[in-house]
């Protein structure tokens, strides 16, 4: 099968498979009817800013994959009151890549930066952190897609150690330290944003440390800060913002640690 | 048809401009809170970290038994402490509470004056709920630290604070407060996160002294980053389900719960005019089915608009009560408001039914941004008057339509409610003796009795509604489909371009 090897070539095929899905599932099944609405714009708001990144010679052509996948986590993630704030969130995730550079190395997550940025700063942006409920069957859609792309990239490692290290730290404390039933800790283990964010979100080669040791040290150091932030400063999209304040340090450890910049073609 | 539409169109504004709503509807009833039983109300007001929860209590047996225990982030002082006026919440819940109107249609064979029906009044079902608690004396050594006791209203409050929960309950258990068996269980962990406990019981004297016959809410304000509701310690000794109402305001937009889903009711929906006799217990059944197909694990959203009293928009639409006034912000806890008019308060209601099994955790909320305006509104139509029949063209094609329309209400009702009445079925066919000729599509369906749908159960992925996507009642549903096929397309597409493009 042609179009199977074809997918294969590149892990973000299945992640711009993977995140379609989610939005329609979520589009059909958890009435997030404003999201219709904002989708295309967000879509075309990043392939068209990473056109121009690619005509002006800043980035190769199959970087639009990037873009698109870009523009699905917007989509997933980002609610906003103005449409306009949609373009502008696309615009700040993919401009930032190529303005905010050190070394070949640019120091977030697009989509992270962008939900961020406009989240602190703008009066319109929220993230909805239990937009997914507790549905079963779209944690294990999320739990398979990720899988698959996490070993075809071999960045399993940042998940297992994200989740594993958060879920330690939250059966700790709410089952041995507070004294809350089990019932507790499962609920907070199973909602659908914590595994999307863990799986889809913070593995992004582009954006985690390439070493595998540090990688791993650092994806444990980022679920202690969003453990931190959740629980103890009482931030329900506690995520977002470690997030945002880990991967800076990345392209510092890529560079100490002398290792080659991740591609995606194969 | 188009000329119907063009006639009713134009009646209705004519309504319009009798009545100031903006709306082009009557509000006939509602269904208000007093619905559901087991129910407490609460109103829980966000600026930043600053939180004023006020708890309405629907205690029906004697004052002298009442109590109550609410753990809370911080010591709180006398000044931090408020009885308020019950009156706040009925006027809330009648603001808010999810709202029937009404639409008329004409009979253009022969014009004459639309006379209209009264509004109606929809049933009240009276609710029960209990907590108990004797006598209060002072004793120690149960490493519970009473850190402050007010006498506020017709309350006498302590805070507590406790190392452990043995000690704890034992004090409560010994001062004559009856705390459920499994309680100890829900205290420890209280404790463990240095969350203070409010002890709440009724002073006779005072209460005597005021003249009151009901308890009035209890209101608490401090300032933390915690912005939750506890909900484990009253499931405590509870097997069943509780249903809370929730009136939150905020400065900026929505309220919404952070660790479990927020799911707006079905809304805009066309119901079939019998209803109207019924609305109290047909919302009742729309929500117990929401609750089903949602997997009895959500928050409903009911209600959510901008309130500022100098915001010049319409309020609601239509009314189904007065919209709040600055009074009722001041009584509720707004404080931004009064200092700065130029701020906003944005309303959500919000509908949750909880129980143990569903509900492990207290309710978290965060305050978003989200001004978009949502209420849970459902839509009667009278039929035109007959007069002398429908014998006009424009008739006989307005009954296949009201024949149709009312397939399709029918349906609806059947997909909302989830339980149908086969029996109401005449209801489709009640105009259709003025009819000429049958049309040739309703043979069929004459013929063959109409057999009630196989409705989705629990937990169905098919939302709100089976026959919404043939009555179009709501927009954002049955444009859906052709948002996700646009989706699909523009993806596919990508794939296949962005590989080829590559070869």
């Amino acid at each position: 099968m042609p179009i199977l090897s074809k997918i294969q070539s590149d892990a973000r095929y299945i992640q711009i498979i993977g995140q379609t899905t989610f939005l329609c599932w979520g589009i059909l099944f958890l009435g997030w009817q404003e999201v219709a609405g904002t989708m295309f714009i967000a879509l075309a708001s990043c392939l068209v800013m990473q056109g121009i990144a690619i005509f002006l010679g800043w980035a190769p052509l199959h970087s639009l994959r990037s873009a698109l996948i870009t523009g699905l986590g917007l989509s997933l993630l980002l609610r906003v009151n103005d449409p306009l704030l949609m373009m502008a969130a696309a615009t700040l995730a993919i401009s930032q890549k190529f303005l905010l550079r050190w070394k070949g190395y640019h120091f977030w997550n697009p989509a992270n930066f962008a939900i961020a940025v406009l989240v602190y700063c703008s009066q319109d942006a929220w993230v909805s952190p239990a937009q997914w409920g507790q549905e079963i069957s779209i944690m294990v859609l999320i739990f398979f897609l990720g899988v698959i792309i996490l070993k075809q990239i071999h960045r399993w490692d940042t998940a297992l150690f994200y989740m594993t290290t958060l879920a330690l730290l939250v059966v700790i404390r709410f089952q041995w330290y507070l004294g809350w039933d089990f019932s507790v800790s499962f609920h907070q283990l199973t909602t659908g944003s914590f595994w999307l964010y863990s799986l889809f979100m913070i593995t992004d080669p582009m954006s985690t440390p390439q070493h595998k040791v540090a990688r791993r040290i650092w994806a444990m150091a980022l679920a202690g800060l969003t453990f931190y932030l959740q629980f103890f400063m009482f931030i329900p999209t506690a995520a977002v913002w470690a997030l945002f304040v880990m991967t800076p340090w990345v392209p510092l450890i890529n560079v100490l640690n002398k290792e080659k910049m991740f591609s995606w073609i194969k | 048809m188009k000329n119907f539409q063009m006639v009713l169109g134009m009646v209705l504004s004519i309504s319009c401009f009798h009545h100031s709503w903006a709306f082009c509807g009557f509000y006939v009833a509602k269904a208000d809170a007093t619905l559901f039983n087991n129910k407490s109300e609460v109103i829980l007001v966000r600026n930043g970290t600053y939180t004023v929860i006020t708890m309405g209590s629907d205690f029906q047996g004697n004052v002298k038994d009442f109590a109550m225990v609410v753990p809370v982030p911080v010591v709180l002082k006398q000044s931090d402490i408020a009885v308020v006026d019950r009156g706040i919440f009925d006027r809330l819940d009648a603001y808010s509470a999810p709202r029937l109107t009404e639409y008329y249609e004409e009979n253009l064979c022969q014009q004459r004056w639309i006379e209209k029906e009264d509004m109606l009044a929809y049933p009240n079902v009276s609710e029960a709920s209990s907590r108990m608690a004797n006598e209060l004396t002072e004793e120690d050594n149960y490493h519970v630290t009473i850190e402050a006791q007010y006498t506020v209203g017709e309350y006498d409050i302590l805070l507590l604070s406790a190392t452990e929960s043995e000690g704890l309950k034992h004090w409560l258990t010994d001062n004559g407060y009856k705390i459920p068996a499994k309680a100890e269980r829900v205290l420890q962990p209280y404790i463990k996160s240095n969350m203070k406990f409010f002890v709440v019981k009724v002073n006779l004297n005072e209460m005597k002294k005021g003249g009151f016959t009901t308890l009035r809410p209890i209101q608490i304000r401090f300032d933390h980053p915690k912005f939750m509701l506890p909900l484990r310690l009253g499931m405590a000794n509870s097997n069943g389900t509780q249903d809370m109402i929730v009136y939150a305001f905020s400065p900026n937009g929505r309220v919404e719960c952070t660790n479990y889903r927020t799911v707006k009711i079905p809304t805009d929906r066309k119901i079939p005019l019998f209803i109207q006799h019924d609305f109290g217990s047909f919302y009742k059944s729309v929500f117990d089915r929401a609750y089903e197909r949602e997997g009895k694990n959500c928050v409903f959203l009911e209600y959510a608009w901008n309130v500022t009293p100098s915001w010049g928009g319409m309020k609601c639409d239509p009314c189904v009560g007065d919209p709040p006034v600055n009074q009722d912000f001041v009584q509720a806890g707004v404080n931004w408001y009064q200092r700065n008019t130029a701020s906003s308060i944005f309303f959500t209601r919000l509908h949750v039914r909880y129980d143990q099994a569903h509900f492990p955790m207290d309710l978290q909320f965060q305050s978003t941004p989200n001004t978009e305006h949502f209420q849970a509104r459902y839509i009667i139509t009278h039929p035109a008057p007959v007069y002398d029949g429908f014998d006009c063209e424009w008739g006989q094609s307005y009954l296949v339509e009201l024949h149709d329309r009312r397939r399709l209400e029918w349906e609806e009702w059947l997909a909302l409610t989830g339980s149908g009445n086969a029996a109401r079925y005449s209801y489709i066919s009640e105009f259709d003796q003025y009819l000429h000729q049958i049309p040739p599509h309703w043979r069929n369906e004459i013929e063959e009795q109409y057999e009630l749908p196989t409705l989705p159960k629990k937990g169905s992925i098919w939302p709100d509604s089976i026959s919404v996507e043939w009555s179009g009642s709501s927009e954002g549903d049955q444009s859906r489909w052709g948002w996700l096929l646009g989706l699909l397309t523009f993806v596919s597409a990508f794939i296949f371009f962005s590989n080829r493009k590559l070869k």
